[in-house]
């Protein structure tokens, strides 16, 4: 019996263990990051924030100085994988450190997986923001796949970025609660409600089955200035929300704009039974060594050392009505704007908008409502 | 507590065979008893000549070592970390007729109390998942990262098998079984990965720590085979051992939480009192 028992036992092991098949080569074709050798190849001040790596494209935020017309930036891919430019004859060509490239337009690069069986095309582009006057999130495309809406700004030379404005939807379509792109928390819609053309809605929504198995059970809609590093939204949510770009271009006096709110009835984390949902609108300029960017994040927007001034909307109760507003932005004792400091490229603002003030930490009421409409910044000297 | 009184409701079932058993085969116990054999001779003679075309009756219990896995074990399961077989108890009454006059040949006919589960963790490289959660959430994506899977599922198994005897002592048999899902527990939690959007290009979100739980969803029947072998160790204790394998998925088969397939697949041991 014993020795039946042990052979069996055996038997079982080997069950599992004989039946681990080889490992397949990888099959995927990522650009992890950008070489911190090239970027250090650079001169200063060439760049104006880090470069922002996204599922299918990769964008480099350069000065106005900035000469873009002849660059070879390398790329970090995923191991076993290759990378290439996509000629405009369709030939690709390997990466090379002598082969110079102009930017003055996006260029395509492939990166094809270890196993020959995946590919994806990135498009790398060098941009130069331009400073926010107003927007009225007239603009909008969708991401890679379709499934949702991102913002486009309409910058002063009439050109559209797509990387200025940012979302959280990247992080709610992996909870499959978006059936089209209208499902999202950060839509851009135009209806009988609108004053004029399209406005921003943002929405708490609940993140479903999916949402709750990773402990987050609401998304509330955000938008602001910065990036949304969705791959980090799970394990890190308060990092994933990468405040801020160097956009400033004199000293910002307040923000002004239009705002229905209408919170949900039932909050979700509430500290307090009688709790009641707000919303939240506020600007944030701070400080940044010029050449090393480094954003605010979601746990430190407000109170992160390096804030100079704060534009805060005083109450984030129900509006019924479009309700106009204006904040001033307010300075941190002790802090003030300098002028020289900001030729250097030593500021950055960000403004963020959501229908759940907790929402980083998951709390709000899921239907509250936030809609934002001709949003403008009012710098000194316009 | 609902288990506990099937349990004793099972027991009582098995115990009134057990005493017809004993009634019917009377005749033949005496027949055993009456004959001068040493005590090896006697255990060795269980399946001999007196029972032929004759009826035998055993009950006992024994527990299941096994795993609910995919078959053909899929390429993105790289290593099982660690394997735990739980504690899976069963009770057996079994019900056995011969009808060669050698005793070589007979059918049995049998009621099982079991359980069958097991606790695995391992690591996944790409293990494409796709799953539709009650609120119409659907998720599709490739999970590298580790997977810990619990099972636990209580079946009432009726198995039908044909035994041989090859010797005094050792039978071997074969048959298929089906089973009635009495209490099931599917639950686990995937952690320490990453996940991609729809195949191997998606977005990719890092996962420290997920659960699931698809216990309400296990299929209700279940079918299988199982073959094993039997030895007589006493003029009344019979051991056994039998493989068991299912040959539907633990889920049914338009399930959209869990496209793949789970088959158990059980080693039963046990120990068996002939009457």
């Amino acid at each position: 019996m014993k020795q039946l028992a042990s052979i069996l036992l055996l038997f079982s092991v080997l069950l599992f263990s004989a039946c681990i098949r080889d490992e397949a080569l990888s099959s995927e074709c990522d650009i992890t990051g950008v070489s911190q050798q090239w970027i250090s190849s650079l001169p200063e001040g060439f760049f104006t924030a880090t470069p922002v790596v996204r599922n299918r494209s990769v964008t480099f935020m350069v000065s106005d100085e900035a000469d873009v017309t002849a660059l070879a930036p390398l790329f970090e891919v995923t191991p076993g994988a290759t990378i290439f430019t996509v000629e405009e004859d369709g030939t690709l060509l390997p990466l090379s450190p002598d082969r110079l490239i102009d930017f003055t337009m996006p260029k395509t690069y492939r990166v094809v997986s270890e196993d020959g069986a995946w590919q994806k095309d990135y498009t790398v582009s060098f941009e130069r923001p331009r400073p926010i006057d107003l927007c009225d999130f007239e603009d909008f495309t969708y991401n890679d796949d379709g499934s949702y809406q991102r913002l486009l700004w309409r910058q002063t030379d009439g050109s559209l970025n797509a990387n200025l404005w940012d979302s959280g939807n990247a992080g709610f379509a992996f909870t499959g609660q978006g059936s089209d792109a209208t499902a999202y928390p950060t839509v851009f819609v135009s209806d009988e409600q609108s004053i004029n053309g399209r406005y921003a809605q943002l929405r708490t929504l609940s993140t479903g089955v999916f949402g709750t198995f990773v402990g987050m059970p609401i998304a509330a809609g955000n938008l602001f200035v910065g990036e949304f590093q969705v791959k980090n939204a799970v394990t890190d949510p308060l990092h994933a929300t990468r405040f801020g770009l160097s956009i400033v271009r004199d000293e910002p006096l307040s923000i002004e704009g239009d705002y229905q709110y209408e919170p949900g009835s039932v909050m979700t984390g509430a500290e307090q039974p009688t709790d009641v949902d707000a919303c939240d609108i506020y600007a944030v300029l701070f400080e940044v060594t010029p050449g090393d960017f480094q954003p605010l994040f979601g746990d430190d927007v407000k109170t992160n050392e390096r804030i100079v001034a704060i534009a805060q909307l005083p109450d984030g109760s129900k509006r019924d009505a479009w309700t106009h507003f204006e904040l001033p932005f307010v300075y941190v004792s002790g802090k003030s704007f300098d002028e020289t400091r900001r030729q250097r490229g030593g500021y950055a603002l960000t403004i963020v908008m959501t229908s759940s003030t907790g929402g980083a930490y998951f709390r709000g009421a899921v239907g509250s409502t936030l809609k934002v409409d001709n949003l403008k910044i009012n710098w000194k000297n316009s | 507590m609902k288990r506990i009184s099937l349990f004793v409701i099972l027991l009582s079932l098995f115990s009134a065979p057990a005493l017809r058993a004993s009634d019917i085969s009377t005749e033949i116990a005496d027949t055993i008893d009456s004959t001068p054999l040493a005590p090896l001779s006697t255990c060795v003679s269980q399946y001999n000549a007196p029972r032929a075309k004759g009826w035998l009756f055993t009950a006992g219990a024994g527990f299941q070592i096994g795993g609910t896995a995919p078959t053909p074990m899929p390429r993105s399961i790289r290593k099982i970390e660690s394997w735990n077989p739980l504690l899976c108890l069963s009770l057996e009454a079994q019900a056995r007729r011969f009808f060669d006059s050698e005793a070589r040949w007979s059918v049995s006919a049998g009621l099982r109390l079991e359980q069958k589960g097991m606790k695995t963790d391992a690591s996944v490289k790409g293990y494409h998942m796709e799953m539709t959660a009650d609120d119409g959430g659907y998720m599709e994506g490739e999970w590298t990262g580790r997977v810990k899977t619990h099972v636990r599922a209580s079946y009432l198994t009726l198995p039908l098998l044909v035994h041989y005897r090859l010797s005094t002592r050792w039978s071997v048999h074969a048959g298929p079984y089906v089973s009635l899902l009495l209490d099931g527990d599917f639950d686990g939690e995937a952690y320490d990965g990453y996940l991609r959007h729809h195949d191997p290009t998606g977005e990719k979100a890092y996962v420290t720590h997920a659960t699931y739980d698809f216990g309400d969803d296990l299929r209700t029947f279940a079918w299988g085979l199982q073959a094993g072998a039997s030895c007589m160790i006493t003029s009344r204790l019979e051991g056994t051992v039998a493989l068991t394998v299912g040959m539907n998925g633990i889920f049914p088969k338009d399930y959209s939480s869990v496209t793949f397939a789970l088959y158990p697949v059980y080693a039963r041991i046990g120990l068996n009192y002939v009457f």
